[in-house]
């Protein structure tokens, strides 16, 4: 008898090791496809928004102003993007123009100071430097793709009552990311990450943690309008808030070229603005 | 005094606009202040007040205030109009005790824009052309500031009057510029610790030492001569995939001084010659750096050549910034790092004048604090000869649209060098800028 059920565990063993690698990559490429669901999940073709950043827990709360826009190319994955502040005073005029490009790693970017009175490249290549002191760094606010990472479903899991696919992905080269993973719990209806923990080198616990505040639907698109990013470390929060947006408006393409990014009445822009 | 009285109304102007401005701003703050002001026919955009205390390190004060401010209108989709006004006091007592306000217009014209590709303005305007920071051999299209010759090199240019059209194509963009009549640098008083001549020591800037220079200089009467004459410049820029390039041709008088004796008569005359300036600039992106180069042909650079009667002449100058930006650690600091070259072609000249110098200048800055605090810390350090510069500060960013500062300014080098010419000048500084 005891032979007997030795003999059928260890069967179940060699089962279960034949068949795990091809499990592993099942995972693999169920998360693989997940990943790909989020990256390219529709959203209108360009976007237009007003938004409120609200730097909060280090002495006084910080609030800026901006207008960001953003424009799809004809090849999937080819976007411009120009952000423009307009307050506080300090900062407001100063505009930061991005041009990505399908299947490339390479930018092109450039920011504009008013009292310099010239534009200025700018590596598109930061991963790790905060965003105007926020708590976003700048490889938070840029779309990653799938590729770069490897991904694996780890199940299911309740956020705010509501069941989410929870997503780890991993960089498959560390030196592509600051962090060492990430965790997202991803809404199985929109495809939208609800919240991210992020992970950095040698820690056990996340270190950030990014947090849908409000999605909302924009013609036939969900759309984040609200989400707070938390320096779980600093105990520092950041959150940016649109405060108004509007889509597919046919955004004209010279609205993401040199001549819109230098000009500091900024003619082009208030004709698309919310 | 009528320019003074002119451009001081012109900033009350300008200051009352802004507290206008300001009220609604507080009643309108939830909309997002900025875009509501856009609205009106005339709207405030952007001024600021420094004050900036300092103190030498062998005693006495350079003081320094600085107000400004910026109007626009939109008369319709094609025309607008810009106003800008500043007011700077200064106060130093370093040697023998000077101070002085003045006020001048920063931008006074009209632009017309013919749909998405042109664009003119006539009028009062600050044009910089150029990729490097602090020393740039391509930005001589506006007027110089040697007032404070240590203040960011934005800070060190006035405007100038100008015709300008700009072509913006597909893929280039076309500057063309016109100077109906020339306007010499904005230079510090005489008995300023900032002057590039000094008549207590006999010492001009960039001169060696010498008993026969220090008689002239102690006793000799100091003119300008900001004869008139037009000027032109073009320049054919394209911001590209992965890089930017540049090509100028400029033709104007160079507007700061160049002080050339005349022994008979003992009086420098501060000579403003015609110059034909090429041009060339690049930046590009590599990974994390970003490389940035400039270079500039000189026909005429005036020098004094070393003979019985000091005569003055002007020869062709090779000017060559290159440097690159970098991000350590891709984390929050800044450091950027140039080596600046410039030559004479002295043709066999024997010149008191430095025929070549080399130097590396930059800064470097960080972030911290959740954005409250920022370090910076500029120099130059002359490798072909001791001649430093260096200037560290912390700012205190914590306040919406304030600024509090200390800082230091350390001189130091041979007696012929910049450096060595201020090395009596160290000071430390605070500095409150209030952005309105």
């Amino acid at each position: 008898m005891k032979n007997r059920l030795t003999h059928g565990l260890l069967a179940q063993v060699l089962l279960l090791l034949t068949l795990a690698p091809a499990l592993v990559a099942e995972a693999s490429q169920d998360g693989l496809d997940l990943a790909n669901k989020i990256h390219y999940r529709p959203r209108p073709n360009d976007q237009v928004s007003f938004s409120v950043m609200t730097l909060s827990g280090s002495g006084m709360g910080r609030t800026r102003e901006l207008f960001q826009y953003r424009l799809d190319g004809t090849r999937r994955g080819d976007t411009a993007t120009l952000i423009r502040f307009v307050s506080p005073r300090d900062i407001a005029g100063t505009g930061l123009l991005t041009n990505d490009f399908a299947g490339s790693d390479d930018s092109d970017q450039w920011v504009y100071l008013p009292a310099a009175g010239r534009e200025r490249r700018i590596s598109s290549d930061r991963k790790g430097g905060r965003f105007l002191g926020s708590d976003f760094y700048f490889e938070d606010l840029r779309d990653r793709d799938p590729r770069k990472d490897t991904h694996r479903i780890l199940g299911q899991a309740e956020l705010d009552g509501k069941k989410m696919w929870q997503l780890e992905s991993t960089p498959l080269d560390p030196e592509n990311s600051v962090y060492s993973k990430r965790i997202g719990w991803i809404d199985p209806v929109t495809y939208t990450p609800m919240r991210l923990d992020y992970y950095e080198r040698g820690q056990a616990t996340p270190v950030k943690r990014w947090l849908v505040g409000k999605i909302e639907l924009l013609g036939k698109f969900w759309v984040v309008t609200d989400r707070t990013m938390t320096d779980l470390q600093a105990g520092t929060s950041t959150r940016l808030q649109d405060v108004r947006t509007l889509a597919d408006q046919s955004v004209d393409a010279n609205l993401f070229t040199r001549k819109a990014l230098i000009d500091r009445a900024q003619l082009l822009e208030k004709k698309w603005q919310p | 005094m009528a320019t003074l009285t002119a451009a001081s109304g012109l900033l009350c102007l300008l200051l009352a606009f802004s507290a206008d401005v300001a009220a609604r701003d507080a009643t309108q703050a939830d909309k997002g202040s900025m875009v509501e002001a856009a609205d009106a026919p005339w709207h405030w955009r952007r001024g600021k007040l420094r004050l900036v205390p300092g103190w030498f390190n062998e005693g006495g004060g350079t003081h320094f205030a600085h107000l400004d401010g910026v109007v626009e209108t939109e008369f319709n989709e094609a025309w607008r109009g810009e106003l800008a006004a500043r007011l700077d006091v200064w106060r130093d007592n370093a040697a023998i005790g000077s101070g002085e306000q003045k006020a001048d217009i920063d931008a006074l014209f009209l632009q017309w824009r013919g749909g998405e590709r042109h664009r003119a303005t006539l009028g009062y305007q600050i044009v910089r052309w150029g990729k490097t920071d602090e020393i740039s051999p391509v930005d001589r299209v506006a007027r110089e500031d040697w007032s404070r010759p240590f203040e960011d090199l934005a800070d060190r240019r006035r405007a100038l009057p100008m015709l300008r059209y700009e072509h913006f194509g597909k893929d280039y963009n076309l500057d063309l510029l016109w100077r109906p009549w020339f306007k010499e640098a904005e230079m510090p008083r005489l008995d300023s610790a900032w002057s590039p001549i000094d008549q207590r020591r006999g010492r001009l800037l960039g001169f060696a030492p010498d008993p026969a220079m220090a008689f002239l200089v102690s006793n000799g009467r100091f003119v300008d001569d900001p004869d008139g004459g037009a000027g032109w410049g073009a320049r054919l820029s394209t911001n590209g995939r992965g890089y930017d390039w540049a090509l100028s041709a400029q033709r104007w008088r160079r507007s700061a001084p160049y002080y050339a004796v005349d022994l008979p008569s003992l009086t420098f005359h501060g000579r403003h010659p015609f110059s034909l300036v090429l041009g060339g600039e690049f930046a590009a992106s590599l990974g994390p750096l970003t490389t940035r180069a400039e270079f500039a042909y000189i026909a005429d650079e005036p020098v004094t050549i070393n003979n019985a009667t000091l005569d003055y002449t002007t020869i062709p100058a090779y000017e060559a910034v290159a440097g690159l930006d970098w991000w350590p650690g891709d984390k929050d600091t800044l450091v950027v790092m140039q080596l600046a070259w410039r030559q004479l072609d002295k043709g066999g000249l024997n010149i008191l004048d430095h025929s070549h110098s080399l130097a590396l200048t930059g800064s470097v800055r960080s972030e911290w604090g959740h954005g409250n605090w920022q370090s910076r810390l500029r120099y130059s350090i002359g490798l072909d000869r001791r001649d430093n510069y260096f200037n560290p500060s912390i700012t205190w960013t914590g306040w919406e649209a304030q600024q509090l500062s200390l800082g230091g300014h350390w001189f130091s080098g041979k007696d012929s060098t910049p450096g060595g010419y201020y090395k009596d000048n160290d000071f430390i500084y605070l500095e409150w800028r209030h952005d309105l």
